[in-house]
């Protein structure tokens, strides 16, 4: 076998009726056995990356396309898609569209079917390759009863199953919860050391980078940006700033020590692991002081209660029981996270407050007003709710009809349409895009025409639905500001998110479900120091809190869960000896 | 709706052509017969078929719930719609009421139209065993042994396939224009036309951007490939199968002598 497995050559490419090409003039080659990460930031050119590797560029897309691509020595330009399959397995971003079939064998079976495999080779292909991405005994497991994680392991067996010695995977986590990313790096680990696969990642995750790849190329602007080791990318911090990746949490940490003068140049601190061997190293067997109770509920109490939910159940008509008995009251002006397994029922609870589920027993008060008493349109001129993805939404051939398709519908004087669409779209920072068609924005805009949709019927309480899925770094920022900005206006914020450093660096107060249930309505230090109830409940900590449970023998509150919580412990406590 | 759900039973096992021809004889026997007790027990037996292949009582009372108004309404219509010179027997030639010279509610529309009313429950609860029994892949190469090429009856079942998907895309539209305030179908004739449109747009860029997706989806997986594909089982009749034919053969004879002889009538 060659060592250069898969070798791009001075491609470049432009889609059809695109002026810019997304693709210029790029080489890239990846080698036998070893995993690549491709990192960049959204409209870069990644997926149109892995979109060329089995020829599905230009044979499927057409558009102007120069450059040659080779795979195991065949060219993309010379075999057709499905003969590259054989040899370069893609698996896409939404699962969604890549099961075909039933049962979990049917659908990991469909590959090898198609290329006519005989039956005895078909059995054995699918049971080898549901047991590389664990899957084994799901055989008869209907796929629609899957979970997040489980889906995008399937959609990579049934690439499998076609025995490729390469595997190109797009972004397959960041549709998941963090249990579900754990399930998907624990499958490419297992499949890079036992069976020699040559992996190309797709990931804005930078964890997930550290922990996989060999090698790492940033694509900026359709071109190879950066080349090399991931571990030196992500310590340098101007070049990680320079591309919109987000630096991994210990490399944050360990600036602040560095500021502080507590740490070396040399010393390499990127995971937990390396950050805890630090820290020990520092604090030479000293042990942590013990906290003042942080964020206590004072002030909370005297607070006006404006949503009151009392007993809420649900039953689905299918018969699942969704919510059993949640009982919770929301304050005035608070920032709320509700975090929790998929399928634990946060969206199933949010979507009680604005009517647009019913309660099954129990109830849900808005400002003294029941929900059963008003229907959901009267109940958007209190709640706002954007969900999670904008294009469910979007129908307007502006920016401004859009917002201004609420505004009508509510009933809201004409006289105030103008100021209240200025200011929403000032607001997220959109004036200027006013007049474009929404579908030209990129994701993170549309998510923020979304958002913008809400502020300009300006309800007192705003829920969003994972406001940051398939956003890059600096995008994700951005929403997160805007969300802290509507905040600040008094507006009501209760947030749906899988991403746990978000919830440690911005909520108040967070509300973990799990099963149904609230299991815990908390401030995110004191959550985030239940380790074992957060363990039940499928959620990984932030990696502070990981970081401060490990240093549990030196009395490390576990309630420290940003870094600069952690740098103020750790300096007092210098300070202090 | 009507899904396929593996399982062990002899309904399970059963090759897919024994099933199509057990459920096409049920429901012609069900239209050679216009009592409704002959009906009923009919009713009965796909009754006890579907509890043996799995299906809840509640999920059945489920799918027939809908449909109540319109079983009164059938009811109704045929109870007024014959007259007695149409039956054969005496008792279903009974008048209940007169209205006028030419409308009157027999007893024997009456039961007509509970017989209706039974076929229709017959049919609704036999069809969902057939496919609640039945894998998709099994109704392919039924399909293509009755010489359908297979890329159509391969589109035939992802269409099948995928009706559950776009049913929850809907809903997230629904819920996301919904928490605008929109109120879908409420207005004069165009306005509500009009509320359509916000729901009508998403649904199709997202079904034009799903089949791109899915297109994509399957030449990663090979399709087109090869000409010939793989069938995962052959479908094949066993000794039970071959049986079982011949018994429904001999049932639906039987059912149409009897029937000539003037049983099961009205």
């Amino acid at each position: 076998m060659s060592l250069k497995q898969v070798s791009i050559q001075n491609v470049t490419y432009s889609y059809p009726e695109q002026e810019t090409p997304a693709l210029k003039d790029i080489s890239l080659s990846v080698n036998s056995g070893e995993v690549l990460a491709i990192m960049g930031p959204t409209g870069a050119g990644k997926t149109t990356l892995a979109l060329l590797l089995n020829g599905l560029i230009p044979q499927f897309y057409e558009g102007r396309y120069v450059g040659n691509v080779t795979i195991n020595g065949l060219s993309t330009n010379s075999h057709s898609i499905q003969d590259l399959v054989e040899h370069i397995g893609l698996v896409l971003q939404d699962p969604e569209t890549q099961i075909f079939g039933i049962t979990v064998f049917e659908d990991t079976a469909f590959g090898p079917s198609n290329l006519g495999y005989p039956r005895e080779k078909i059995f054995s292909e699918v049971e080898e390759a549901l047991s590389r991405v664990r899957l084994s005994g799901f055989e008869d497991r209907l796929t629609s009863t899957l979970s997040g994680g489980e889906k995008q392991r399937l959609a990579i067996a049934g690439v499998l199953a076609m025995q490729p010695e390469i595997l190109v995977l797009d972004e397959p986590t960041s549709e998941l919860d963090s249990f579900g990313r754990v399930e998907i790096i624990d499958a490419v680990q297992h499949l890079r050391s036992r069976h020699q696969t040559t992996v190309i990642l797709i990931d804005h995750e930078v964890e997930s980078v550290i922990e996989l790849a060999d090698r790492v190329a940033v694509i900026i602007d359709g071109k190879v940006a950066w080349l090399g080791d991931p571990r030196e990318l992500f310590r340098n911090a101007r070049l990680t700033k320079e591309f919109s990746i987000r630096p991994p949490k210990m490399f944050n940490l360990w600036q602040g020590l560095a500021d502080a003068g507590l740490v070396h140049e040399k010393e390499e601190m990127l995971t937990v692991d390396n950050a805890e061997a630090v820290l020990r190293e520092i604090m030479r067997g000293k042990k942590f002081l013990p906290q003042p109770g942080i964020n206590p509920k004072v002030e909370e109490e005297t607070r006006h209660p404006i949503i009151e939910i009392d007993g809420l159940c649900h039953t689905y008509p299918t018969g699942v029981e969704a919510l059993s008995g949640v009982s919770c009251s929301i304050r005035q002006g608070e920032l709320i996270a509700v975090i929790g397994q998929n399928g634990a029922g946060k969206s199933t609870l949010v979507k009680h407050l604005n009517g647009l589920l019913q309660p099954s027993s129990g109830s849900i008060k808005v400002k003294g007003v029941d929900t059963r008493s008003a229907s959901v349109h009267e109940l958007a001129h209190q709640i706002g709710y954007v969900f999670q993805n904008p294009d469910h939404q979007i129908f307007s051939m502006t920016v401004e009809d859009e917002l201004r398709y609420g505004l009508k519908n509510l009933g809201l004087s004409e006289a105030d349409h103008e100021a209240r669409l200025t200011e929403a779209l000032e607001f997220v920072g959109l004036q200027d895009q006013r007049d474009r068609h929404p579908f030209s924005l990129g994701k993170g805009e549309r998510q923020k025409v979304a958002v913008a949709s809400i502020l300009a019927i300006a309800p007192p309480v705003i829920c969003i639905d994972e406001p940051t899925t398939g956003l890059d770094w600096t995008e994700k920022i951005q929403m997160m500001e805007l969300i802290q900005k509507v905040h600040q206006k008094g507006h009501t914020v209760i947030m749906i998110t899988h991403d746990m450093d978000l919830v440690a660096e911005y909520a108040q107060r967070v509300l973990l479900v799990s099963q149904g249930e609230i299991l815990l309505d908390d401030t995110p230090s004191r959550i985030f120091s239940e380790a074992d109830l957060l363990r039940k409940s499928h959620i990984i900590p932030p990696a502070v809190s990981q970081l401060a449970e490990r240093l549990g023998d030196l009395d490390c509150p576990g309630t420290i869960c940003t870094i600069s919580q952690m740098m103020d412990a750790i300096t007092t406590l210098l300070r202090v000896s | 709706m009507f899904e396929y759900f593996p399982g062990n039973s002899l309904l399970h096992k059963l090759d897919v052509r024994t099933k199509t021809i057990g459920f096409l004889v049920l429901t012609l026997l069900s239209f050679i017969f216009k009592s409704p007790l002959v009906n009923l027990f009919f009713t009965f037996l796909s009754v006890i078929l579907a509890l043996y292949s799995g299906i809840s009582i509640r999920s059945i009372i489920g799918k027939l719930k809908p449909l109540l108004t319109v079983f009164i309404f059938i009811i109704l219509l045929t109870g007024f719609s014959y007259s007695p010179t149409w039956f054969k027997t005496p008792v279903a030639q009974q008048v209940f009421l007169s209205i006028s010279d030419t409308i009157f509610l027999t007893l024997g529309g009456f039961l007509f139209g509970i017989s209706l009313l039974l076929r229709i429950i017959t049919m609704v609860i036999t069809t969902s065993v057939l496919i609640y029994s039945t894998p998709l892949d099994d109704f392919l190469q039924f399909l293509q042994k009755m010489s359908m090429p297979y890329q159509m009856a391969f589109v035939l079942t992802t269409a099948i396939r995928f009706v559950p998907t776009m049913e929850e895309k809907t809903n997230a539209i629904l819920d996301a224009q919904r928490a605008r305030g929109t109120q879908i179908g409420k207005g004069k004739f165009f306005q509500r036309i009009r509320t359509f449109v916000p729901v009508v747009i998403p649904m199709l860029v997202i079904a034009v951007r799903m089949s791109e997706n899915l297109a994509v989806g399957m030449l990663n997986r090979g399709y087109g490939a090869r000409f010939k594909v793989t069938p995962l089982k052959e479908i094949q009749l066993a000794g039970l199968d071959y049986m079982l034919i011949g018994i429904f053969l001999i049932i639906i004879s039987l059912g149409i002598y009897l029937s000539r002889l003037g049983f099961g009538t009205l």
